[in-house]
């Protein structure tokens, strides 16, 4: 929009540096483009609460004929955006079994939840927190000199166990204590204030 | 507390200020010797509200530019208040053992 408003002022001229409107207004939307992009290396709430704020900051420092933010400044935002990821995430333990064990955090983590569901590269955080015991399984098989089926059928009951071991604590809270939203079967009603008939 | 979290925190002490406003406020404070780049300050700020020592007074509106206004609350004035006296107690101690050197060059 800011680029069809310069278009229709024409050749008019920004006083202050002397250029032309358009160009101005194409500088700042590179500017914004170019923040916008580093901004990514901070979790997605924070950039919905902060983006627009810091790219105000960022256009003020840089000048108005700035059209990308500079290199100091962009390891700038890459340091201190992992840093704020670091910083809002969930303690590793709950992340752990969250990743691992498909447990649900804590309600006060569901703001990082909905981030990490919604991010694009979610299948890739999990890839990457399994990727360790993957890599473990298979170095194990490439040590061990036995036959290929017994290899395999090993690793596969080992799998296994340890797969059943570590869920079974969810399935006994799925099946005995589901997730829902009814209130469930309401007893009858009994005042606490009637004398008791006598 | 780092000494650019002092710094904020001294900026945000004299009035409340933009992101912008507290950059230039450091660099005033500091004699031109602290520069705060936006990720650095974002980051100070960040903590500084979560740990409830400043707080977001208000937004204004510039020509469709958004200006996001930072104070410091009670808590941060104290927190302040007593890293100042810190300092000051420091610069004394080190005036006193500087002061009881003996004069350089007599030797």
């Amino acid at each position: 929009m800011a680029r069809d408003e310069g278009a229709a002022r024409g050749a008019a001229s920004d006083p202050a540096t002397g250029r032309g409107v358009d160009a101005a207004s194409d500088d700042r939307a590179s500017f914004d483009r170019s923040v916008r992009f580093w901004l990514r290396a901070y979790p997605r709430r924070w950039r919905v609460a902060r983006a627009d704020e810091v790219v105000e900051v960022l256009a003020d420092l840089a000048g108005p004929e700035a059209r990308r933010v500079d290199g100091r400044t962009a390891i700038g935002l890459l340091v201190a955006g992992i840093a704020a990821r670091w910083r809002m995430r969930p303690p590793v333990r709950v992340v752990a079994r969250y990743r691992l064990r498909g447990l649900r955090p804590s309600a006060a983590y569901d703001a990082w939840l909905h981030d990490d569901l919604d991010g694009i590269f979610y299948a890739v955080r999990q890839l990457a927190w399994r990727a360790p015991f993957l890599a473990a399984l298979v170095a194990i098989t490439q040590m061990w000199q036995g036959p290929p089926w017994l290899v395999g059928l090993v690793a596969a009951v080992a799998l296994g166990l340890v797969s059943d071991t570590l869920g079974r604590r969810r399935l006994r809270r799925l099946y005995f204590h589901p997730p829902s939203d009814e209130l469930g079967h309401f007893q009858p009603y009994r005042g606490l204030d009637t004398e008791p008939q006598r | 507390m780092s000494e650019q979290a002092y710094f904020v925190m001294l900026a945000l002490a004299e009035e409340p200020r933009h992101g912008y406003g507290v950059v230039r406020a450091v660099k005033d404070l500091s004699d031109d010797r602290v520069r705060l780049g936006a990720g650095t300050l974002y980051g100070i700020l960040d903590r500084l509200v979560e740990a409830s020592f400043a707080e977001a007074s208000g937004e204004v509106v510039v020509d469709g530019r958004l200006r996001r206004y930072y104070r410091l609350t009670d808590e941060g004035l104290g927190v302040l208040t007593a890293e100042t006296d810190r300092l000051r107690a420091l610069a004394r101690r080190a005036q006193r053992v500087l002061g009881s050197r003996p004069a350089l060059g007599g030797a």
